[in-house]
């Protein structure tokens, strides 16, 4: 670590050295959270963060995991902290919270945060923030894609005492355990978070041990100070203007009609303003996205092409100003539905910010749009096998978009969130369901310099006698935009087929649904199958360009289609399923030209 | 412009926005009356009193140019 804002208290090599030890606490506690938990949303999607906070509730260091909650680690335990009041913590006390009105991204992500002391001095604190599987509300997996407010999506916790100096609150574990639908999960699920802080307080108590409780704040604060410089630094380094892009959520699940995201991009020397207050009025459904989602995409589209490697903290945030005014689906107002800010919005306004706005003065770190969907697919119901409860919220892979650098990758989770595909061993051992399918959906991506990756194509066969479903997600009408010169991707397709029958039809034509790619509660019996089809990222740059050789390696991979590979690339492989290099260079001068 | 207290009873939980950011306020806000319309503003504190009056200052300039876009803008345009 180097920079305008080393010296002081620690040298530059102590401060790189206090910061990736930092860094691994976050790590291990997060390794805790993996191995321990429940639900395979935690250990096989690693849906959740790891958080070292000041003593006034600073993120000071984070895991590299789930860039998705940046927002709520920046805001939500500060908040707490301040409407609780520091005086009233105490060792042993854990609070949780999910309140998206009061820093949460979303209902289903739960904070557990702990102070930590030292000789009986409040030095720091520990937290963490992670996706409850399911958590009550009108649809199994707490995704309730046609919910008008907030109350129909689960419980709703503000700041809450779990632990009080070291004992349970049952009162509030009863109340949590009795309005979730799977509480064995929810119950193995906390303890994970607990004992993932319970990581986090013995490592930072070594620490406090060397440094002392002002010693180790005060590095915390150069911490902060040197993310703060390096962000000014970077900022300063674009030229001054307003920069400005809009895209749009094409329906909110209640009816039929885009919301439009409209942002301007205010460059002024070393700060800068992300301005929203042009943007649509709040959706009827969940598509909202309260304050710090907003906040998070903003800032993930900014870190993703000016400071890759800036330590992520509190400092990241000071030269940064969001403007979202309450009651726009940038900051949904009170009660206002928002489930799906977080998984869809928060990609889409993130990608706005790297492929449409940002793109127009850092071409060489913009990427065309992803899939940009979470596909969140929700489902519930009584597994045969054992009599018991289930319910689950899957997120499903897609393409990325093509950048500068390289193709985009295939098949992964959303990239605001970098969580993991979860296994058909997994899925089948936990849920009934058979896979009849999964694999990549060939020759879908968006052409260009660097194509988009391939999206997937999944079959799912109910093997219990009811499972409700649900979905919400994206990218069923409208599909990933390409960058200069880069082609669109191909969309999600969500379908169903009656058991017995070999027709595929969208949840929409067989249900009569209002939106194609947001329902609830669809119920499916034995022996029907899903189609979930996620979409493939755009391509980046003209696809004349692309290396033929790397045409003709698609082609064997099964990657592009020969006649793709034709039409989008002019590439001309032959009968041996070799590059035919004098027909390729003919081809592309004709279609360079127009002729072909 | 000074710092008020939310004094909210202990049963309220609603809660309250800042009239420049959209931002949550807790316990306190920073208020100001606006110099351009009279407006009485709650915000988060001093520095969205000045994004307040920054955004004005913009948008002010912003007009006068066509498409309300100003600066260096690059000629690289996506799509
Ligand atoms: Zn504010």
């Amino acid at each position: 670590m180097d920079g305008a804002a080393s010296g002081g208290a620690v040298d530059r090599v102590g401060l790189t050295l206090l910061y990736k030890r930092l860094r691994n606490i976050c790590d291990e506690m997060a390794f805790a959270m993996m191995r321990t938990a429940y639900s395979p949303i935690f250990s096989e999607g690693l849906d959740f963060s790891t958080l070292v906070l000041d003593r006034n509730g600073r993120l000071v260091a984070t895991a590299g995991i789930n860039p998705a909650m940046l927002g709520a680690s920046l805001y939500a335990a500060t908040w707490i902290i301040r409407e609780v009041g520091q005086e009233n913590f105490s060792l042993g006390d854990v609070f949780v919270h999910n309140d998206p009105y009061r820093g949460g991204s979303h209902m289903p992500e739960h904070m557990l945060v702990t102070p930590v002391y030292h000789d009986g001095e409040l030095a720091a604190y520990v937290g963490n923030i992670a996706h409850l599987a399911e958590i009550g509300g009108m649809a199994p997996g707490s995704f309730a894609a046609t919910a008008t407010d907030v109350f129909q999506e689960g419980l709703r916790l503000p700041p809450t005492k779990l632990f009080d100096r070291g004992e349970p609150v049952r009162d509030v574990w009863r109340i949590m355990l009795t309005n979730h639908r799977t509480p064995d999960n929810t119950w193995g699920d906390i303890h994970a978070m607990l004992g993932s802080l319970r990581v986090g307080e013995r490592r930072l108590a070594d620490m406090l041990s060397e440094r002392g409780v002002d010693g180790l704040n005060e590095a915390f604060e150069q911490i902060i100070d040197y993310a703060e410089a390096y962000m000014r630094e970077e900022i300063r380094r674009l030229p001054d203007g307003i920069y400005t892009g809009e895209d749009c959520m094409e329906d909110d699940g209640i009816s039929d009609r885009p919301y439009w995201i409209r942002s301007r991009i205010i460059v002024d020397g070393d700060e800068l303003i992300f301005d929203y207050s042009r943007s649509d009025a709040q959706a009827v459904g969940p598509i909202n996205a309260p304050y710090v989602v907003t906040l998070s995409a903003s800032l993930n589209g900014l870190l993703y092409v000016l400071a890759r490697d800036v330590p992520v903290n509190a400092g990241i945030v000071r030269p940064v100003r969001v403007v979202a005014p309450a009651g726009t689906i940038t900051c949904v107002k009170l009660p206002g539905p928002c489930v799906g800010g977080q998984t869809e919005f928060q990609p889409r306004v993130m990608e706005l910010v790297v492929g449409q706005i940002l793109s127009q003065i850092l071409p060489e770190r913009a990427s065309a749009a992803s899939g940009n969907t979470s596909l969140n697919f929700l489902f519930g119901g009584v597994d045969p096998r054992n009599g018991e409860y289930y319910a689950h919220y899957h997120f499903e892979g897609m393409g990325w978009g093509g950048r500068a650098e390289s193709d985009g990758n295939s098949a992964q989770i959303v990239p605001h969130a970098n969580c993991r595909n979860t296994p058909v061993e997994i899925f089948e051992t936990k849920w009934p369901w058979v896979h009849e399918n999964y694999r990549l959906n060939d020759d879908s991506a968006g052409a260009g310099r660097h194509r988009g990756g391939l999206g997937i194509e999944r079959i799912l066969e109910v093997a219990g006698d009811v499972i409700t479903v649900s979905a919400l997600c994206e990218r069923m009408k409208r599909s990933p935009w390409g960058i200069f010169g880069g082609s669109e991707g191909s969309r999600t397709n969500l379908e169903v087929s009656p058991a017995g029958s070999g027709d595929y039809r969208t949840f929409q034509e067989a249900f009569g649904l209002v939106s194609p790619s947001k329902f609830t509660n669809i119920r499916l019996h034995r022996g029907d199958r899903v189609r979930i089809t996620s979409p493939s990222g755009g391509g980046y740059g003209d696809p004349l360009e692309r290396d033929p050789y790397a045409v003709a390696r698609d082609v064997e991979l099964g990657f592009v289609g020969r006649s793709s590979a034709r039409a989008h690339y002019g590439v001309v492989i032959d009968a041996k399923g070799d590059l035919d290099e004098e027909a390729t260079t003919e081809l592309r001068g004709r279609l360079a030209d127009g002729v072909e | 412009m000074a710092w008020n207290d939310l004094a909210k009873l202990w049963h309220d939980t609603t809660v309250d926005y800042c009239d420049v950011c959209g931002n949550l306020l807790i316990a306190r806000f920073w208020g100001f009356v606006s110099a351009a319309t009279g407006e009485s503003k709650r915000c988060c504190d001093e520095r969205c009193e000045r994004l307040y009056y920054r955004l004005r200052e913009i948008d002010g300039n912003a007009q006068a140019v066509p498409g309300g876009i100003s600066g260096d803008q690059a000629e690289a345009k996506p799509r």
